[in-house]
């Protein structure tokens, strides 16, 4: 469960990012999050993932007061939340199967248990063949499926995605979705972010609308409608 | 504990395999500091080997009245040879004291003339005396100057040396304390070089940095492979540092034994006899170095 409430976020005093956000996320949900260029979408996110601090209320995930949460424990947060991003952020001189097995090396797993699930993991995005490649030879949407692969195998409870098609053809936007998806089957609660209206309305899932900092709309299976 | 530290000396490795383009420069800069240091402390063990070779041609001779008896010489020389300051007595026969005499005085024409003047050996026997550091040789002095030495001994020719003695002392000092000072700039610049230079290379990989806090990365589990591959790459340099050194001092050898003529000094074999201090200190100084420049540099990019 994510429950924001009453948030506001102030870089600068001419700079609202977020205003007065309240919003409940049950557990399992898939939900979009939509908006223009400089809605405040990130800056949601990036209170999630604790990247930064609300100016005022509060932030909950999981029952975890995360509002003044210490700079020690952000990375216990960040290994129960799995990010996916629109640049991708794979790490260069690591091979395919290195970037998935660095989510979990953070945990403390095992070689063992690392050489267990990464395959599985890999299989389920398509890319067993490519385990050993660095990402320089991959695509942008084989690199987005490693990311995602990434973000699964330590089974995060939540998927966070940030534009994860921004720099994808049509063909990989749809295989991504479909993964999400996929994921969101398995109990994982999915927060997408994006700005790309058809994916938005054939998702037909729960869509919250931001525009200025401010949630203008929150429709059970909403549409894209700025 | 022990599968993490293996595991993170493997990530290491890795690292530095597949950034050794990036660490190439970082080794070349370390490699290029040591030799600098090192090349230093040739130059001051020069400097020590010179000022020894001048000390060791130090002596006193001690010149005996002809009417001395070989046995009261000898009983002088045994006095001496007990001493804990005294190196070496030799003892040289009236007509080699005389060629002795020459010898030294050869640049002082009017000893010459005055001796040639004589139609007989003025001289006794005599000692060579030699101490074994260069402040001994008040002491003997001052024994050979005792009264009941003072019937015996037609001259001791010290005197011309203690000036000379005093300068070469002020000399090594003050060589001795520049070569401390330039060392210690050395030093210092050299840190100030490699400090940079492990910063350039941690704040090109900060975009690497950053998305392994994303993932949720621990401050330390990023920090430590970063640690090791600066360490190994601090020891491949001071490495490729000692491979490059020793042809380098097997190529002056030459120039150094034509230096210093007569006194039998091999750099190399001094570099050998002396390879823990002088390297031991090195390897210690660069992996503090390393893990200290490290940890500074890759602070700042650990705030995501």
């Amino acid at each position: 469960m994510i429950l924001f409430k009453n948030v506001t976020k102030i870089y600068s005093s001419n700079s609202t990012a977020l205003k007065n956000i309240n919003l409940h996320i049950e557990p399992g949900e898939f939900v979009s999050i939509v908006g223009q260029s400089g809605a405040g979408k990130t800056t949601l996110i990036k209170l999630l993932i604790a990247e930064e601090k609300a100016t005022e209320g509060e932030i909950i995930i999981g029952g975890w007061n995360i509002t003044n949460i210490f700079e020690q424990e952000i990375p216990t947060l960040r290994r129960q939340i799995g990010v996916v991003f629109q640049d991708f952020k794979l790490l260069p001189k690591k091979t395919v199967f290195e970037n998935v097995a660095f989510a979990l090396e953070v945990i403390g797993a095992s070689s063992q248990k690392i050489k267990k699930i990464i395959p599985q993991v890999l299989k389920i995005v398509g890319l067993e063949e490519k385990a050993n490649y660095f990402p320089e030879y991959l695509s942008g949407g084989e690199k987005q499926r490693v990311v995602i692969a990434r973000s699964l195998s330590h089974r995060p409870k939540l998927l966070i995605a940030d534009e994860p098609t921004g720099n994808l053809d049509s063909i990989n936007v749809q295989e991504i979705i479909n993964l999400l998806l996929k994921i969101n089957q398995f109990k994982t609660t999915v927060v997408l972010v994006t700005h790309n209206r058809e994916i938005v309305n054939t998702l037909k899932k729960r869509v919250i609308t931001l525009d200025r900092g401010i949630i203008v709309g929150d429709q059970s299976k909403g549409r894209y409608v700025i | 504990m022990f599968f993490s530290i293996f595991r993170d000396i493997k990530i290491a490795f890795q690292n530095f395999y597949r950034n050794i383009g990036l660490f190439l420069v970082t080794i070349i800069i370390i490699i290029l500091a040591l030799f600098s240091i090192n090349l230093l402390i040739v130059l001051n063990i020069l400097t020590n080997a010179s000022i020894d070779v001048i000390k060791k041609k130090i002596d006193i001779s001690v010149y005996f009245k002809p009417e001395t008896s070989q046995d009261q010489v000898f009983s002088i020389k045994s006095r001496l040879e007990v001493l804990p300051e005294v190196e070496n007595v030799q003892f040289l026969q009236k007509k080699d004291a005389l060629l002795w005499f020459q010898k030294k005085h050869k640049d002082d024409p009017k000893i010459l003339e005055a001796l040639q003047e004589l139609d007989d050996n003025p001289l006794g026997d005599s000692l060579i005396i030699q101490a074994k550091k260069i402040k001994d040789y008040k002491t003997i002095l001052n024994i050979l100057d005792e009264r009941q030495y003072k019937n015996f001994i037609y001259d001791k020719d010290f005197g011309d040396y203690e000036n000379f003695i005093d300068q070469l002392n002020l000399s090594s000092n003050k060589a001795q304390q520049i070569t401390l000072i330039i060392s210690i700039i050395f030093i210092f610049i050299g840190i100030l070089v490699i400090f940079n230079t492990v910063k350039i290379t941690i704040h090109t990989r900060r975009e690497e940095i950053g998305i392994m806090k994303l993932v949720g990365a621990t401050n330390w589990f990023i920090k430590i492979p970063f640690i090791l591959e600066t360490i190994i790459c601090g020891i491949f340099a001071f490495s490729f540092c000692i491979i490059l050194f020793y042809p380098f001092l097997y190529i002056i050898q030459p120039l150094i034994s034509g230096f210093l003529e007569d006194y039998n000094f091999n750099i190399v074999s001094y570099f050998n006899r002396h390879f823990l201090q002088i390297f031991g200190w090195q390897f210690v100084f660069i992996v503090i170095l390393s893990i200290i420049s490290s940890i500074l540099a890759i602070k700042k990019y650990l705030k995501v």
